[in-house]
């Protein structure tokens, strides 16, 4: 199967998020990009203003010899002064990853999402 | 335990299916024999669900699901598809609400936010309520109860064990199933896996099934029901050696916990009626629980494809071949027909005799279905979406 890499450019300009009572206005923007092959799953989520929690996760499909599935995900996390969170997991014990996606997050709420990329 | 209620002035959206929630089914199991005395469901069998993964709930009135996040969906949803209609709405009772934000009854809060909440993958429906596995406050591995009626209304029925998610910020959700009143899972933090069960009001876990404590890692998947009866696959490595791996199926009776070697081998499978259909260097088999005996239906060898026992088929999906090929063949094994792959399958789940399921990718990642009760040669993936 080819691999084709997605790159998702998600611009959250004049984005407001409301949590509980306070609503909380996001106006920064905001790239976001996975890659899986094989054997590496890969995302990175970047967020143009500083001073927030920034977290990108990648979520993975894998299978393994037999042909069974299951889903995973991997993430990474970062606070203060960072604007771009960065993670990647190579896989191990016979396994593949098939397909992934990745979810940018900002102070823990949903901010952008990159499409599902094959290995 | 921590009970979330939301209480709403109205109930209107969904009452109809409130009412059909309060209604057993009746799983009337008939069956007939074919002339080799092998089982081969009659056309009013209830033959019940046959998922690979509990990513979809079967309800008496329809299918509950996890939607997907997309850019125009960030905040997934809970949603139902109407078994007659094939309509899908989210599952929000509040006739003002537009359905879209945090706001929405179908929104419920993820594990990841503060105060803990669903890991949105995991969904099934028992006895007049939906399950889901998520993390409580206090960093528990739990089972939700969620009421199916669009209320909101949640609550954490068991706490299943601890993770360290306060320290690393990270846990693996568990695969669950419910039978017979039980929670089973399995912990992925264990390198030795052993299957638990608890019930799910919560209560002490109880092992049903150990690996072996010499090997340097044993795994345990596809936790499937039938009648009553659990099984499951377990995978041993003795050591780092792929060549020595040994796997094989197994069977828990759910009233007593018991557990038994039903036979051995690794791969998708299924079980109806105390036969177990799964794929081998030979083709397509069907082994007698019994009996231990196999018969052969399709003699071609397979790569280990997907099976789905409905009421008229065993369907084959082999999704991981370019075209994700999903084959229906009759009981004698004939070859019904071929269904391409037009929406992008990229993961199966199974289904039941009506409809299957699996997650397409286009752009982003989504669910879809192919309902069978279509002529044969009008089968076809469709989206799953809110209409």
């Amino acid at each position: 199967m080819s691999k084709i890499k997605k790159m998702v450019l998600g611009i959250a300009l004049a984005m407001c998020v409301f949590g509980g009572s306070v609503g909380t206005c996001y106006a920064a923007s905001s790239s976001i990009e996975v890659d899986i092959t094989a054997t590496r799953a890969y995302g990175k989520f970047v967020y143009m203003e500083a001073g927030h929690q920034i977290k990108v996760t990648v979520f993975y499909i894998e299978k393994d010899s037999f042909g069974l599935t299951r889903d995973g995900d991997v993430s990474d996390t970062q606070f203060g002064n960072v604007t771009t969170a960065v993670v990647s997991k190579s896989n191990s014990n016979g396994c593949q990853y098939v397909s992934g996606y990745a979810v940018g997050y900002v102070d823990g709420s949903e901010m952008a999402v990159a499409g599902r990329a094959y290995a | 335990m921590k009970k979330e209620i939301q209480f709403t002035s109205s109930i209107k959206l969904l009452c109809v299916l409130a009412a059909g929630l309060l209604l057993l089914p009746a799983c009337g199991k008939t069956e007939e024999k074919d002339a080799d005395g092998a089982a081969a469901p009659m056309e009013s069998d209830e033959i019940g669900a046959d998922f690979e993964y509990q990513f979809v709930a079967k309800s008496e009135n329809g299918y509950y699901f996890w939607e997907r996040i997309s850019p125009d969906h960030l905040h997934p949803r809970l949603m139902f598809m109407d078994k007659e209609s094939g309509r899908v709405v989210p599952l929000c009772n509040r006739p003002d609400c537009v359905h879209e934000g945090k706001e929405c009854n179908a929104y419920f809060r993820e594990h990841h936010d503060v105060g803990g909440g669903i890991h949105k993958k995991y969904l099934q429906y028992y006895e007049g309520n939906l399950y889901a596995v998520g993390l409580s406050e206090d960093a528990y591995v739990s089972l939700f109860r969620i009421k199916a009626d669009g209320s909101a209304e949640w609550e954490i029925s068991a706490k299943l064990y601890r993770t360290d998610y306060a320290a690393t910020h990270r846990w693996e959700s568990p695969e669950v199933l419910i039978e017979g009143g039980y929670a089973y899972f399995v912990d992925w933090y264990q390198k030795i896996k052993k299957l638990e069960r608890m019930p799910i009001d919560g209560g002490m876990p109880e092992t049903v099934f150990e690996g072996d404590s010499d090997a340097s890692a044993v795994n345990i998947y596809q936790i499937k029901s039938n009648g009553g009866t659990l099984f499951f696959q377990v995978i041993s490595y003795p050591d780092d050696i792929p060549e020595n791996v040994v796997g094989a199926l197994y069977s828990c009776d759910s009233a007593t916990g018991q557990c038994n070697l039903v036979k051995a081998f690794v791969g998708p499978y299924s079980v109806y009626d105390g036969f177990v259909y799964h794929s081998s260097s030979e083709g397509l088999c069907r082994y007698s629980i019994q009996d231990q005996t196999t018969e052969i239906l399709v003699n071609q060898p397979m790569n280990v494809p997907n099976i789905t026992i409905t009421r008229e088929y065993i369907i084959l999906c082999d999704q991981w071949e370019d075209g994700a090929a999903l084959t229906l063949y009759d009981y004698e094994g004939k070859e019904i027909a071929t269904v391409p792959n037009t929406l992008g399958l990229a993961w199966y789940f199974g289904g039941d005799s009506d409809m299957l399921f699996g997650e397409c990718w286009n752009d982003y990642t989504a669910l879809c279905f192919l309902n069978l009760n279509r002529p044969v040669t009008e089968l076809q993936w469709e989206k799953l979406r809110d209409n």
